[in-house]
């Protein structure tokens, strides 16, 4: 960058990224504002009898989901990407898929199936005659494990991206010098792919901590739960507002934790072409064939088969195409918009290396996904009447299609910034001058290194992106236009009156709309 | 033109403004399409005024209306518990209706004694017992379930459901804080299970062995009966001696702004009609307000019970204070 147009660049890349942060900025000054008038009747009751203990199993909620999706995610992503194994095409296309159900859907199942009353704990103490022998779902230990398997896509599908962008021929380098198959992974391969595992990770964390519908089903009260809790039932929307900013201070922590986590992080090497993968043989091929097999039948084949046999014996006919029309449209939009905003957030931290300002933009921008969702909509609806008001539109603008997508890229943020950032990490500065010395113009270099290196992250993204925004319910319920209600608008309508057998087909439907992206991103 | 009327009329164009047919009444609800959609469809089809509904959490459509003010698209506001009826009320999202129909078929128990909602279904919160292992001579009142014969056999849903939370209200308007905070306590002693999120699953865990018995609505177990009728649960009525089943309303009111009021108001008288009553309890399986019309048989076939004549709005004057007490019980 030469330094006599640099501040223009500046200027231009900071505007850039703020109107592009600006709806999770909006959102999230309501929340802080709130904190202009404490509730003090609510402060020292939640302080006694509700924080601490939420507190404790927040905490224990979070560092369980990361542990077990960067196990299960990211271990999947570097079996399915750098091993040959029997199947493992179909399997890496399915391990994608649950991505599509959503958190609350799964535990509702998981609980039909395996608590007390469920299906197999039936048939288990009809074969046993034990009282209480299967261990209960509805606790802790079965929060995580539940949005472990629900969450784990995130990890997968980021560390993907990655090792398809580099990952065979870092390990193909390393075991020319000699190095045996493990040696080779640990020192050249996950150094690399360190960012993208990271920002999975975070995301998986994220979307845990701000999630109602599956603890409540497990009956796990966290601090999201209070939020809820604080206004829906104690009547105190600024003291939601204010309990929701103390939760997003702990994502903030862990957001600067996954910060140091990226430092020193390595850089890609040119993916020149596809390394052949490491053949397993044997005992090791059958292992990693179970291990894909096992978690695509609990994270995705049970939900089906509970959602298909509940979709049997539903009683009416359901219209479904006006939802998945309004679906494809309410995500649709929103997926590009997330992307959008995201690449310019993430640009603008780029072309202002060292710049706080930006960098804090793009973070900011990010927390929204940690906010419980219902109470960041919140946010987002009363700014949306506020400007509504103030431009004298009579109500379109927080009742038409762009307030939905207005909420949808003040939620979602993160998901366009995270994978994009940890793609972008990895190309080695290095890589750009050469080929600018070999005299390459800038958009040549754009076109021959960024491009081919960022590709399968941006694609990865958008199916992310598209999949959570359709299956994304708070914000798309509370702002979604008359008249558009979105196959998870369909799903809740029906949920939340204890009809699961007419949330089946809709639940499937969202399945399958997230089968169509995943089986062309994966097609490789 | 202005910069400003130009900026808005491109958004009004971009954004797809509403569109107002002047036969139309547009309904915030909080009751779900499944068990409200049948209803619309039989008004749409015998007047010709399209209904248009929009589904949310009561407290959602509440600040919703409030930040909308005159702007708003909604005619009638449609809520499941009486507690979110008065909610609304109180931030003056709903308009007086004077309706001689309304009065006469809604008793003056089940609506605002200011006019601005009226109940639409009761919706009695009672014990239920497994058919199996409980006797119905065991049981006697909500308040008995904290005796020490029923450790390990109780289930509850959790506290956060706003049903719980309106039954714990009346009792304390009747029994006091003090008592009642006791009873509640009690009753978290007794649980066989951590609390279910919802009443079907609780029912459903009473039928597999899990527990004995239970508190919830009694829709949900009609709703369980209809499938299967040999469903090993029954309800019982408690107090009977005293003060009654405790009963909780779905109902709805005119939105203070309302674009098509009359509209409005006509499509709520209907819901009160005779002919409306007997189809929306078809429907839900729950109580009619209207005191001439029968219940579903499936559901008449339980009997009848006296019911908490306690007016429904001292269940939302006195939420917040059941929620704290349910707290400091550990009820999750």
């Amino acid at each position: 960058m030469r330094p006599t147009t640099g501040w223009r660049r500046s200027i231009a890349a900071l505007l850039v990224a703020a109107v592009a942060a600006a709806p999770a900025l909006l959102a999230l000054a309501a929340l802080v504002l709130a904190w202009r008038a404490p509730d003090l009747a609510l402060w020292p009751h939640l302080l006694e009898h509700v924080l601490p203990s939420a507190f404790v199993r927040t905490l224990a909620l979070g560092v369980g989901v990361a542990a077990g999706t960067l196990v299960v995610g990211g271990g999947l992503a570097v079996l399915t990407t750098l091993c040959e194994f029997p199947l493992r095409r179909v399997l890496a296309v399915a391990l994608v898929l649950p991505l599509a159900i959503p958190t609350y859907v799964l535990a509702f199942v998981y609980v039909g199936v395996f608590d007390y009353g469920g299906t197999i704990a039936l048939v288990f103490r009809a074969l046993t005659g034990e009282a209480s022998a299967l261990p209960s779902l509805r606790n802790l230990p079965g929060a995580i494990v539940v949005l472990t398997l629900a969450l784990y896509p995130y990890v997968y599908l980021i560390a993907r991206a990655a090792l398809a962008r580099q990952g065979g021929t870092l390990l193909e380098a390393a075991r020319s010098q000699g190095l045996a198959p493990r040696a080779a992974f640990v020192r050249a391969v996950l150094p690399a792919i360190r960012p993208a595992l990271v920002a999975g990770t975070s995301l998986a964390v994220m979307e845990a901590l701000a999630d109602f519908g599956a603890v409540a089903v497990l009956g796990v009260d966290t601090l999201s739960t209070a939020v809820y809790k604080t206004w829906y039932a104690l009547g105190s929307l600024p003291g939601a507002a204010q309990l929701a900013t103390l939760l997003l201070a702990l994502v903030a922590v862990a957001v600067v934790a996954e910060r140091g986590a990226r430092r020193g992080a390595g850089y890609a090497a040119r993916a020149l072409k596809p390394a052949p993968r490491l053949s397993l043989a044997g005992t090791r091929a059958a292992a990693a064939t179970a291990a894909c097999a096992l978690v695509v039948a609990a994270a995705l084949l049970l939900p089906v088969a509970q959602l298909a046999w509940w979709g049997t014996r539903a009683q009416g006919v359901i219209a479904l195409a006006a939802p998945i029309a309004s679906t494809a449209l309410v995500a649709g939009g929103a997926a590009v918009l997330v992307l959008a905003t995201g690449a310019a957030l993430v640009a603008a931290v780029r072309m202002m290396p060292g710049s706080r300002v930006a960098a804090a933009l793009r973070e900011l921008a990010g927390l929204g996904y940690a906010v419980p969702g219902t109470v960041l909509a919140v946010g987002v609806m009363l700014a949306l009447i506020r400007v509504d008001a103030a431009l004298a539109l009579g109500g379109a603008l927080a009742s038409g299609l762009a307030g939905v997508w207005i909420a949808l890229v003040a939620r979602l943020q993160r998901m366009g910034t995270a994978p994009l950032d940890a793609a972008l990490t990895q190309i080695k500065p290095s890589f750009r001058e050469s080929a600018r010395t070999q005299g390459l113009g800038r958009l040549a270099v754009a076109r021959r290194v960024d491009w081919p290196l960022l590709k399968p992250a941006l694609l990865a993204s958008l199916l992310l992106v598209f999949v959570e925004a359709a299956k994304e319910l708070p914000a798309t319920l509370m702002l979604r236009p008359l008249g558009y209600d979105t196959l998870a608008v369909k799903i809740y309508n029906a949920t939340s009156e204890g009809l699961w057998m007419e949330a089946a087909l809709p639940a499937l439907l969202l399945v399958a709309l997230g089968l169509v992206p995943s089986a062309w991103l994966l097609r490789r | 033109m202005s910069l400003r009327r130009l900026a808005a009329t491109l958004l009004v164009a971009a954004v797809a403004a509403p569109a107002f047919a002047a036969d139309e009444v547009v309904v915030y609800s909080e009751r779900k399409e499944p068990l409200i959609q049948p209803i619309f469809a039989e008004y749409e089809k015998l007047t010709g005024t399209k209904v248009r509904y929009f589904n949310d959490a009561a407290p959602v459509l509440i600040e919703r209306l409030a930040a909308e003010g005159a702007n708003t698209q909604a005619d009638l506001f449609m809520a499941v518990d009486a507690g979110s009826l008065w909610q609304a009320a109180e931030r003056g999202v709903l308009a007086k209706v004077d309706s001689e129909a309304l009065s006469k078929n809604v008793p003056a128990n089940l609506r605002d004694p200011g006019g601005t909602w009226f109940g639409l279904s009761q919706r009695a919160r009672t014990i239920v017992r497994s058919t199996e292992r409980v006797n119905p001579d065991a049981l006697s009142t909500y308040a008995g379930l904290a005796g020490p014969e029923w450790k390990g056999k109780l289930c509850l849903r959790s506290a956060k459901k706003v049903y719980n939370q309106s039954l714990v209200a009346t009792m304390i308007a009747r029994d006091g804080e003090a008592k009642t905070e006791q009873v509640v306590k009690g009753w978290v002693a007794n649980l066989a299970a951590p609390p279910f999120a919802d009443d079907t699953l609780l029912a459903q865990a009473i039928a597999a062995g899990q527990c004995d018995v239970g508190i919830i609505n009694t829709y949900y177990l009609a709703r369980l009966e209809h499938d299967d009728a040999n469903f090993p649960v029954a309800p019982f009525w408690p107090d009977q001696v005293g003060s009654g089943v405790h009963v909780n309303i779905s109902g709805a009111g005119v939105t203070t702004h309302a674009k098509h009021r009359d509209a409005a108001v006509k499509l709520l008288e209907w819901l009160s009609s005779p002919e409306a009553q007997a189809k929306f309890a078809n429907v839900n399986l729950e109580y009619p307000v209207h005191p001439d019309v029968k219940p579903d048989q499936l559901v008449a076939n339980w009997g009848e019970f006296k019911a908490d004549p306690v007016n429904v709005v001292e269940a939302g004057r006195r939420q917040a204070e059941a929620v704290k007490l349910m707290d400091r019980a550990g009820w999750q």
